[in-house]
């Protein structure tokens, strides 16, 4: 049993929050939609469970039709299970009763086997008897996936599930999340707006836009190395944006010349270049080698705005040198220290592989 | 997508299954909503289409005299619960001097105690017969009233001061919780920025909470116009006593109606006030930081003062008149066994009983009607149905007796054509038509409560519990209901001691012969037995005493726990 999504739209008033957005989501397959606060993937999510009502499309749930037209099956009878950011964690039952609060159909005998056997599975056995309020975040996030999970649904739907923990929290939730659910089996539909998130739970990945647009579907790894749009190039890490117009085969950035080899002349462009395209060398120090594609090997002169240590990294905002106090900065993380006032000249290179070209009039 | 369009998004989104068909939920809170809302409609109705115009002849008359002494009244007991409501608030949020943390509570207690009471017990100590005025004429040998000077109780200063005793603590609770909620950075700052404290109040902490003091302000006028036992006692020619008059003197209800709609004038000033106040009161949150404003330690005579200023209001409020209703009980008690005092507790206990379940069972489900579906023709005619507590119980009862008595003629009219008897009065001078009119008066009280304690839920937690397969009637119970039942109890027992206290709305329409312990106090008031009032008196003051209690505790309580609803 699948989920199934079928040129779905939706408008709040006169504001589009869904535009023609399919998906379909096997047994067994986790799809994680990606995009920004505030976009409707919420509202996509809340259609498929049944709390908001479709409008236009059609939503499956194996060979079901449960929402189509005239035909609203109510959330209540269509056996999915939700996961909010909040958790939303039933404040007056402890955490045995909130779990059982789904299995209703079961005999006392068999719920509480099942009771059993989900709190095992999220290691919340020995909490059986606390009260929410009482437990941590990371605790609360796994009765929450328990009690979503123990009426056994076909469709399991996450809404920024991971949101409410704290960093190290996150990381650890996250893998156990995943085990789980490749473990039941369930066809999973996650959303979020953090792109490493979504990167790291999905099987397959959609990325919606900010006017409820999915702009790109495909593997994890696809979308990322090979970004479909501007927008969604720019989504993974804050990215350098410049535009101009394509000359010979080529575009001209302040930071060197790109090969654009399919363009005719005359054509605007936008250039996005990830941090990671962009590497700096401070002269006089042993040359670490330039790769290969790097592009105009002798680099651009730069002069350094910032730099401060992320530990592992150094994120450096810098401008092209002697173009004036106004023109634009931009930004890339270098290995290791770099240091915030270097006493010889430094050059940027660019890496033509994360630099994506695409056309800025359509 | 903007933010705005963004936040409407989220906004919309939140809300349970916005559904575009209408659901039985629908169907009966509009249903129920829209019969509580026909006194209110009904009073309206009766202004545009006069049976029998008597405003010339109240005009030439009594009319002006009426308007002017009512709003003599108001703006007296305004001003009056303005400047103790207010000073003492400010005095026990910043001062620190002893007893200070009793104050903080006791201070509410007067609001146990109806003005009808406390007048009657004030009259019986300072009228001509009374102690005092016994004493002096002892002390100076005084023989009549021509010898010397006294002020009048039984006269309109005498029932500003009396109305002001039992009402200024709407104001205190207002504005002490909005001193509470003022960041210490923004007092702070006005001191560092050269304002010393007494500009601090003036010039920030006053302009801050001006909101929160209006909303007190205009719920005092609110009951100072809706006041029938008091200015009937002290015969202070009110719009209110007007509607009597005209009423149960003169026979005229549609005369009654047209000073009702006169009233309802007064009545939606005040609400425009209030709900000003209240919209602007949104943009006073400075900041979500809260932290208890740093108390200053007060010496020598300002400690004295200060205790003074929060003594007094105690002791002519509560404390003198709870000690002289004792007294007064002690001594006839038996008389009042007696003379059915039983029988008539067990009314008021049945009639605010039945009250306080409906307006509980009303009050849900809107709220909950709301909650589900929301939409502005929902929440329009709730908020108007609503609208009971502004409007004065004399005024409601005429919306109520007009069209249950229509209704009542109707169904006696159809069954004598179609079976030849008459069924005569069903629903009018009936507990029923009191009770409805109790739950119209007072529904705002579980509403409101209600709806703030499930706007605590997140809209999350319905979503969580429809998935895993509840319906929304099961949410309901299984989900909400627990969750609030705190609230819920808080609701009832705020409309019981309403319904407890309550005279003009049950002295128009009770049934015959059926007597209250309120309109037992008035009568006995009235007759000027005294002690006779004293036991039904206390009585209403002892349950009074319940709601301040749960009020005290639930301020202290959201101080503590800023999150509100959820720990168990």
């Amino acid at each position: 049993m699948g989920l199934y999504l079928s040129n779905i739209s939706h408008a709040f008033g006169d504001n589009e929050v869904l535009d023609n957005v399919s998906a379909d989501i096997p047994a067994g397959q986790i799809l994680c939609l990606l995009g920004p606060s505030g976009c409707g993937k919420t509202t996509l999510l809340r259609i498929a469970a049944g709390l908001e009502y479709l409008q236009e499309g059609s939503v499956r749930i194996g060979d079901n039709i449960v929402a189509a037209g005239s035909t609203q099956t109510p959330a209540e009878h269509r056996g999915v299970g939700l996961m909010f950011q909040d958790f939303a964690l039933f404040p007056h039952l402890n955490v045995r009763d909130n779990v059982a609060f789904g299995l209703t159909s079961l005999s006392e005998i068999e719920k509480n086997r099942r009771i059993q056997e989900v709190l095992a599975q999220v290691n919340m056995v020995e909490h059986a008897r606390d009260f929410p309020h009482t437990l941590s975040g990371g605790q609360q996030q796994r009765v929450a996936l328990a009690r979503a999970l123990a009426p056994k649904p076909a469709v399991m739907l996450l809404d920024e599930p991971f949101s409410g923990l704290d960093q190290n929290m996150r990381i650890q939730i996250r893998e156990e999340t995943l085990g789980i659910l490749k473990a039941s089996n369930v066809a999973t539909m996650m959303v979020t707006h953090n792109p490493e998130e979504a990167l790291f739970m999905a099987d397959r990945m959609m990325v919606m836009g900010p006017n409820g647009k999915i702009l790109q579907e495909g593997l994890p790894n696809e979308v990322y190395a090979e970004p479909a749009h501007a927008y969604v190039a720019k989504f993974f890490g804050q990215a350098n944006s410049v535009t101009g117009v394509s000359k010979g085969g080529q575009i001209e950035t302040p930071l060197g010349l790109v090969d654009v080899p399919d363009c005719e002349d005359g054509c605007n462009l936008e250039v996005v270049i990830r941090p990671a395209a962009i590497k700096l060398k401070i002269a006089g120090e042993k040359a670490k080698e330039i790769r290969a594609d790097a592009t105009g090997s002798e680099g651009v002169p730069i002069e350094i705005i910032s730099a401060r240590s992320l530990g592992r990294n150094t994120f450096v905002r810098f401008r092209i040198k002697g173009a004036g106090e106004g023109a634009e900065d931009f930004h890339c993380r270098h290995r290791g220290y770099f240091p915030e006032k270097p006493e010889t000249e430094v050059r940027a290179h660019i890496r033509q592989k994360h630099v994506f070209i695409y056309h800025s009039d359509i | 997508m903007n933010v705005s369009q963004a936040a409407a998004t989220i906004g919309q989104s939140t809300r349970v299954g916005l559904r575009p068909l209408i659901d039985g939920w629908t169907i009966s809170s509009i249903l129920v909503a829209a019969l509580v809302a026909i006194p209110i409609v009904t009073v309206i109705g009766l202004a545009f289409s006069p049976e029998e115009n008597i405003w010339p002849h109240l005009a030439s008359t009594v009319l002006p005299r009426y308007v002017t002494t009512t709003l003599a009244l108001m703006v007296g007991v305004g001003i009056g619960t303005l400047f103790i409501g207010v000073g003492t608030a400010w005095i026990v949020t910043t001062c620190s001097f002893p007893g200070r943390k009793i104050f903080e509570w006791a201070l509410l207690l007067p609001l146990a105690i109806p003005a009808y009471v406390i007048a009657f017990l004030y009259t019986d100590i300072l009228e001509f017969a009374g102690p005092i005025q016994g004493a002096l004429r002892e002390l100076f040998g005084w023989v009549t009233p021509k010898d010397y000077w006294f002020p009048e109780i039984r006269s309109l200063g005498g029932a500003i001061i009396m109305m002001t005793l039992v009402l200024y603590p709407y104001v205190y609770m207002l504005a002490r919780a909005a001193f509470l909620e003022q960041s210490l950075g923004v007092l702070e700052v006005s001191r560092t920025l050269g304002r010393g404290p007494w500009h601090a109040f003036f010039d920030v902490a006053l302009p801050l909470a001006r909101p929160a003091i209006v909303i007190g302000v205009s719920l005092v006028m609110m009951e100072t116009l809706n006041d029938f036992g008091t200015v009937d006692f002290f015969a202070v020619g009110t719009l209110t006593l007007g509607v009597f008059d005209v009423w149960m003197n003169m026979n005229n209800v549609g005369g009654a109606a047209q000073i009702a709609v006169l009233m309802l004038v007064f009545v939606l000033l005040l609400i425009g006030a209030e709900r000003f106040a209240r919209r602007k009161q949104r943009f006073h949150h400075t900041t979500t930081r809260h932290k208890n404003l740093p108390r200053r330690e007060v010496r020598g005579w300002f400690k004295f003062g200060a205790f003074l200023s929060c003594m007094l209001p105690l002791l002519m409020g509560f404390l003198f008149p709870v000690a002289l209703l004792i007294n007064g009980a002690l001594g006839h008690f038996e008389d009042a066994l007696g003379s059915g005092f039983l029988a008539t507790a067990g009314n008021s206990l049945m009639l605010s009983g039945l009250a306080a379940v409906c307006a509980l069972a009303v009050g849900v489900l809107l709220a909950y009607g709301l909650r589900l579906r929301g939409g502005n023709f929902l929440n329009a005619i709730t908020r108007f149905a609503s609208l009971g507590y502004a409007i004065p119980g004399a005024v409601l009862a005429i919306g109520v007796i007009i069209p249950m008595a229509w209704l009542d003629n109707s169904i006696d009219a159809i069954v004598r054509q179609e079976f030849g008897v008459s069924t005569g009065l069903i629903l009018s001078g009936t507990i029923f038509a009191l009770v409805f009119g109790y739950v119209v008066r007072f529904l705002a009280l579980s509403v409101g409560a209600i709806e703030q304690s499930l706007g605590r839920i997140t809209h999350n937690i319905d979503g969580a519990a429809r998935t895993l397969g509840a319906s929304p009637s099961k949410i309901l119970m299984k989900v909400h209901l627990p969750i609030i039942r705190g609230s819920m109890l808080t609701a009832a027992i705020l409309v019981f001691v309403d319904g407890m206290k309550e005279l003009p709305m049950t002295v128009i329409m009770r049934p015959f012969n059926f007597e209250t312990l309120a309109t037992q106090v008035h009568q006995f008031a009235a007759a000027e037995q005294f002690g006779q009032a004293a036991p039904p008196a206390l009585a209403i003051v002892a349950t009074g005493i319940l709601p301040v209690i749960l009020l005290s505790l639930a301020i202290t309580h959201s101080r503590k726990h800023l999150g509100g609803e959820g720990a168990e």
